[in-house]
């Protein structure tokens, strides 16, 4: 048993932070809070290799494995979110977009997307929620006919990161009536498609790029179905499966900067002729933070460890996304509570970040699911693992 | 990475567990015997023994018996002082309202002639039954200075009369009375002129005690999904209800995330990294889950675990001890923050 990253795992930690610092972070703070991409981010995102990480070398990446590393994803949403949450959710999106093609493409389809999603050049956006189905997504309404050698697509998509600035969108429809997901196959629709639309961008709490789409009998090439008919939900979920515990990981990295932020302001903040650390309320929060992010970070890349190993982990990254994400809107409000009402100012980092724990919690499985599911998971024993290798419940 | 036990610490457990099954019904003093008399001892109280085979093994003792596992807290905090015996002796530290303030101890020892005198009364000593002796702490007011002295059991001037405490029904605290107990200087094991911490680890019962938490948190959790799986109300499984599983998960995850705590800082110790701060993490952590998870179980058990024999009472009396002995959870915070302010970057 040993927690620690490798030196080859610091050493990246550590090129991360110097891009991070000299060369992201100037982005984020010329671009601001805007409901669209950065293009310059994603170029230097691209530059820098970060899309390349995942993908294997001869459809233009650097991975070793086929299907990238789920502790790597970790170590980098974590360090990007910290330091950086602009380049952080750039980077996320693309890699979540991209990976159904990744995992169940052809080889024509991964020749044609892969290398351009890692140079930047094409965006991506996985596009599954709808106007009446979000945490039931086996509910989707759209649909997907196929009509001699084209798919017509038609229904409306919404909460879709990307919506608007991506390239390529891995959109998940219904093919049949088949009952619960096995009616369900995902598509590759390019944004330039006629009968596609962007219908609105979405004004959230912490800006995104985000919005509302349609498809009004929107014909994709045959060709355009990725993997087999009516498996599409298994690939949403398998995408999911890699990216939940990096949700965690980057809720770590938010938890990491509110700590931060808190520490160091309460040194500085003088009350009652000393010092903000002078009261133990204070101190304790401080302590309370700093405990509870080091176990986070270990639920998460325990779960990112397993996946690694060949497991499915739906019960390790249930854990870690819903555990890491209370954690990190709890730190952010406790942070932003040492800050007094300076932390209530536009401009204060701990602003920004208690607006940008917040929606972690709703997308890639609310907190309230993740409960369902390991609840339920534990109830039923699908969840026990009394090997006696493992040391958790 | 690695998160899972090797091959020699696979072994270490299915040591321990072969033990425990063995101790059948035996009472916690028996177990405790028979435990000595066993590799699993060894186990415990080796230094060549890694911290995450005795970490695991501890968890399996406490999940057999909780009081067991108590009584080993103290076992851990007097070999610290006195390393290299097999002989039991129980701390006699704590005092009436001197729980964590050393500098109020009242109990004195004096010089006379060529002996020293003890004098006072000690409270919330362990394993009096089973100890030879008593490690005194008392304070040398002519010096200013604190000092640990070895009392046998069987002086003149002891007596003790045994404490009824919440829970943890097989192990017993006793107030201790040393009315003028007379020993050779040569039992003065420590002279402390500053911090009693300085001088003795308590980084090691409060291992026992995160433990004995993660034990008590994990009964509970299995009690609660038994009862989910069972009862039903108004025709529906509990464990079919929103209210129960988020209950329960919320306990798994926790459990999980104070184990990982602890596991952390055992894996410190192994590499003799300073573990002090991950120890307190780990011992707070995991008594507050511990608290949630016995609190909850009491509750999907219904007033049924309101009864006295019932598993979900006993756990739920059990845990408040992990909060507050060895340093209740103040002290612990404290000591974390001390750490966090010293760090700029996290
Ligand atoms: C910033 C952001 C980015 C997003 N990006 C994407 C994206 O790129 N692609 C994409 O497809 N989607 C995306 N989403 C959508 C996201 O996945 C959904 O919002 C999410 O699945 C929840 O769906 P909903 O909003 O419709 O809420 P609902 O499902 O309507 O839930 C409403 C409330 O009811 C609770 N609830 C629902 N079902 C249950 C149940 N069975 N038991 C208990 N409580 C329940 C929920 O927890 C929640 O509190 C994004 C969302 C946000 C906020």
């Amino acid at each position: 048993m040993d927690y620690r990253f490798s030196k080859n795992q610091l050493e990246f930690i550590e090129e991360i932070e110097e891009i991070a610092n000299n060369v992201f972070k100037p982005i984020e703070e010329e671009f601001g809070e805007q409901n669209y991409l950065s293009k310059d981010m994603v170029k230097a995102l691209g530059e820098y290799g970060f899309y390349k990480r995942h993908i294997p070398e001869r459809y233009g990446g650097s991975s070793k494995n086929e299907f990238g590393s789920a502790t790597e994803l970790c170590i980098i949403r974590e360090e990007l979110a910290r330091l950086c949450p602009l380049a952080e959710s750039h980077y996320s999106v693309t890699g979540l977009g991209s990976y159904p093609i990744l995992l169940a493409g052809t080889e024509e389809q991964k020749m044609k997307y892969l290398p351009k999603m890692t140079t930047g050049e094409y965006v991506f956006a996985f596009t599954l929620t709808e106007p009446t189905a979000g945490s039931d997504a086996v509910n989707l309404k759209t649909t997907a006919r196929l009509e001699k050698d084209e798919w017509v697509l038609n229904g409306e998509k919404t909460f879709i990161s990307n919506a608007g600035d991506a390239d390529v969108y891995v959109v998940f429809a219904r093919t049949s009536e088949a009952p619960g997901s096995k009616g369900i196959s995902a598509f590759i629709v390019e944004a330039d498609t006629p009968g596609f639309e962007l219908v609105e961008k979405l004004d959230m709490t912490a800006p995104h790029s985000i919005g509302t789409l349609a498809f009004k009998d929107c014909r994709i090439p045959k060709e355009n179905l990725l993997g087999e008919e009516g498996r599409g939900f298994k690939y949403a979920m398998q995408t999911l499966d890699m990216f939940r515990s990096s949700v965690g990981a980057q809720l770590v990295g938010f938890a990491r900067a509110a700590l931060e932020l808190g520490v160091n302001y309460a040194k500085e903040r003088e009350a009652f002729g000393g010092p903000l650390t002078q009261f133990e309320a204070i101190r304790f929060k401080l302590a309370d933070m700093y405990t509870e992010i080091q176990a986070a970070k270990n639920l998460v890349y325990y779960a990112a460890y397993k996946k690694d190993q060949g497991y499915r982990v739906t019960k390790e990254a249930s854990m870690a996304k819903m555990f890491a994400t209370l954690v990190a809107q709890k730190a952010a409000y406790e942070s932003q509570q040492i800050f007094g009402g300076y932390g209530m100012i536009k401009g204060n980092p701990i602003e920004a970040l208690y607006r940008e724990v917040r929606a972690p919690a709703i997308y890639e499985g609310t907190t309230e699911i993740h409960h369902m599911i390991i609840g339920r998971g534990m109830v039923e024993g699908t969840f026990i693992d009394d090997s006696i290798e493992n040391v958790f419940v | 990475m690695q998160y899972t036990l090797n091959a020699e610490q696979i072994k270490n457990r299915l040591m321990t567990l072969d033990a425990l099954e063995n101790s059948g019904n035996e009472n916690a003093e028996q177990k405790l015997s028979s435990l000595k008399n066993s590799g699993v001892w060894n186990l415990l109280f080796d230094g060549e023994v890694d911290w995450v085979s005795k970490v695991t093994s501890l968890i399996e003792i406490g999940k057999a018996s909780p009081s067991l596992l108590a009584a080993l807290t103290d076992v851990y905090l007097t070999r610290n002082i006195l390393p290299d015996t097999d002989v039991l002796y129980a701390s006699a530290f704590l005092e009436q309202d001197v729980d964590v303030d050393w500098s109020s101890i009242a109990t004195t020892v004096k010089r006379d002639e060529d002996s020293i005198v003890i004098h006072g009364e000690k409270r919330f000593v362990p394993n009096v039954d089973l100890a030879e002796g008593f490690l005194v702490l008392a304070k040398d007011k002519s010096k200013d200075r604190l000092q640990i002295i070895l009392v046998p059991k069987n002086c003149d001037g002891i007596e003790i009369e045994e404490q009824t405490t919440l829970g943890l029904e097989q192990f017993n605290f006793s107030k201790v009375t040393f009315n003028q107990v007379t020993v050779d200087p040569s039992n003065i094991l420590k002279s402390i002129e500053d911090r009693l911490e300085d001088h003795v680890s308590f980084e090691e019962p409060k291992i026992v005690l995160a433990a004995l938490a993660s034990a008590l948190a994990e009964r509970s959790l299995e009690d609660s999904i038994k009862i989910a799986g069972t009862k039903q109300r108004f025709g529906e499984k509990l464990g079919d209800t929103q209210n129960v599983q988020f209950k329960i998960a919320e306990m798994t995850v926790k459990i999980n995330a104070g184990k990982s705590l602890l596991y952390q800082a055992a894996q410190k110790k192994d590499r003799n990294e300073k573990s002090d701060v991950d120890v307190a993490m780990a011992k707070v952590y995991l008594s507050e889950a511990a608290n949630l998870a016995v609190d909850y179980n009491l509750q999907i058990n219904g007033l049924q675990g309101l009864e006295n024999d019932s598993l979900a009472s006993d756990l739920y009396m059990s845990q408040r001890l992990t909060e507050l002995y060895i340093t209740p959870s103040e002290i612990d915070r404290n000591a974390i923050a001390e750490y966090v302010l010293a760090v700029d970057e996290f």
